[in-house]
């Protein structure tokens, strides 16, 4: 008896452990989820109540160069924007409903459980793939690395309690297949980038965004209340196709300061006000003529094809459904004999 | 008494669940085989078999002597969209080509890869299929055999010229080129029990546009 019972609970760690390995090989590895943007992906800048440029902006993207403003109206020094692969939403509901889905994106990023408390200034430090929070701001001076330890898919999320400011020069460094596409910026108020910065990652932020005078920008500054403020800048909103170097010696990168002890900070429930009243006194203005200098390229998927794509998985899961099948088949076999046999 | 009662309730129980994994089991051998086996007929007799004759009649040219405009397609198409045919003679199949390379759209055909320019346009065209459908003969594909793709820009002849096998993630295969190329990726080896762990790729120059 002892031994058929035996024989019994081997047979069904075995299937078991067959399922798991056969039928989820990939969902072990199962990754964090990106922050689904919405339409509002498409728009490299994106603002509610102004939206001001001093010196020569130039805005590109595969994804999308938008442009959107709402509620408000004001977009002062859009003569001076050269945007290609993109157009300018002012109030219009395209800026409307971008604008609702970053609320939705907003409030999943700044959901996210954290994993690491970080300091106040990133700088100097490499970091793996996951979510990262500080209480109130959080400063890059000099470089800060993002480590994707040789996963294209991998994702940052950094939520700031109030602010997000970049110092002078400061520069966010990619390595090891790390994507701007998969860093996500959530700022409870408001975006400082220094000048001459370079910076990486889709910024969602509740208050107002600065770029001072010649950041470049490798995602997307979206400003949820406030104004987006732009000075020389070059903002580039895409996907990136990470090269994964093969690094055979991947270092554990040090995680900095792990607080296991962290106090669950009630997430910042972006009270958005239905202050959006469609305010009836900014008649459609005729002045709103194109102008000659604004260049708007027609949207294209793939001006030519990329370098380094992923090659697309291309197995249906019949081969592992066929290999489950009979795996139970022998097992209940095997069951079946050796409970006939005693 | 009691003991042997348990005994009996014991050996009820393992019975039944003996046979209702082998009832799970083959119904899943079933199942999958039905769908490994229930590929839509992608064998019909194509129209192009007189062309095709004609075709091979004339010498090769130099992939890169053909003018090739930059953009044939006005629209983009989207996601989902179908944009054309692959027609393989050698395999004696017409292929729909479907817009994208998820899921839902390689169980509709073969997906172009979105990153990729659109066939016969001047650099590397990409196109996905599943091993276990589409894709399943392209083993016995070999070198110098033609590939026709026919779009709304019009009809776009291949001819092989390398067939490699790479490792999933390689980044190698997915570049732009200086010339019209169609690559064609699968996963390899076309049998294998859980996710394959290389691709099996096709590459063909473009020697006719008409």
């Amino acid at each position: 008896m002892k031994k058929q019972s035996k024989m019994r609970v081997i047979s069904l760690s075995l299937i078991l452990f067959l399922l798991i390995i056969v039928v989820v090989p990939t969902k072990s590895t199962a990754a964090q989820q990106t922050v689904n943007l919405g339409t509002s992906s498409r728009f490299a800048v994106l603002a509610g109540s102004t939206i001001t440029n001093t010196g020569t902006t130039t805005i590109d993207g595969t994804v999308g160069a938008d442009i959107g403003l709402y509620p408000g109206t004001a977009f002062d020094g859009r003569t001076n924007v050269t945007i290609s692969g993109g157009e300018i939403h002012m109030t219009d509901t395209n800026a409307s409903k971008a604008k609702d889905d970053l609320l939705t994106a907003y409030n999943d990023a700044a959901g996210r459980p954290l994993d690491v408390t970080i300091a106040a200034d990133l700088g100097g430090t490499t970091l793996s793939p996951g979510t990262y929070k500080s209480e109130s701001s959080i400063q890059i001076t000099g470089t800060l690395t993002l480590d994707a330890m040789g996963d294209p898919e991998a994702i940052f999320i950094f939520q700031a309690g109030s602010t997000l400011t970049t110092a002078s020069y400061s520069t966010i460094n990619l390595v090891n297949g790390a994507q701007f596409s998969r860093v996500f910026w959530q700022v409870g108020s408001s975006a400082t980038l220094g000048t001459y910065s370079h910076f990486e990652g889709h910024i969602l932020a509740m208050e107002s965004i600065t770029a001072n005078t010649g950041a470049k920008i490798m995602g997307q500054l979206l400003a949820q209340n406030g104004a987006v403020t732009l000075d020389s800048n070059s903002i580039s909103n895409g996907i990136n196709i990470a090269i994964v170097t093969p690094t055979p010696m991947i270092i554990p990168t040090p995680i900095i300061t792990p607080t296991p002890m962290v106090t669950p900070t009630p997430t910042v429930t972006p009270a958005v006000t239905p202050t959006v009243t469609p305010t009836p006194t900014i008649t459609p203005t005729p002045t709103v003529t194109p102008t000659p200098i604004l260049v708007i390229a027609a949207p294209t998927t793939a001006p030519g094809t990329v370098t380094g794509g992923q090659l697309p998985k291309t197995a249906t899961p019949w081969y592992n459904v066929f290999l489950a099948g009979t795996v139970l088949t022998l097992v209940g076999g095997i069951m079946a004999w050796s409970n006939r046999k005693h | 008494m009691y003991k042997i009662k348990l005994t009996k309730g014991k050996t009820y129980l393992v019975t039944i669940l003996s046979i209702g994994f082998i009832v799970v089991g083959i119904g899943c051998i079933t199942w999958a085989m039905i769908n490994i086996g229930a590929q839509p007929d992608y064998s019909a007799p194509y129209e192009y078999t007189t062309e095709v004759a004609n075709i091979k009649l004339e010498p090769s040219p130099v992939p890169l002597a053909i003018d090739i405009e930059k953009n044939l397609y006005p629209v983009d198409p989207s996601a989902g969209d179908n944009i054309g045919s692959l027609t393989i003679p050698a395999l004696n199949q017409e292929l729909p080509i479907i817009q994208g390379t998820d899921a839902d759209e390689l169980k509709e055909g073969v997906g172009h890869f979105i990153q990729s320019v659109l066939p016969g346009e001047e650099d590397n065209c990409v196109l996905s299929g599943h091993r276990d459908t589409v894709f399943a003969k392209l083993g016995k594909l070999k070198i110098g055999e033609q590939l026709i793709v026919e779009t709304s820009a019009g009809i776009y002849t291949y001819e092989i010229d390398a067939i490699r096998i790479v490792d999933k993630d390689d980044k190698t295969v997915i570049v732009p080129t200086d010339h019209a190329v169609l690559t064609l990726s699968t996963c390899y080896p076309f049998d294998f029990f859980g996710d394959a762990p290389d691709r099996y790729i096709i590459t063909a120059d473009l020697v006719i546009n008409k």
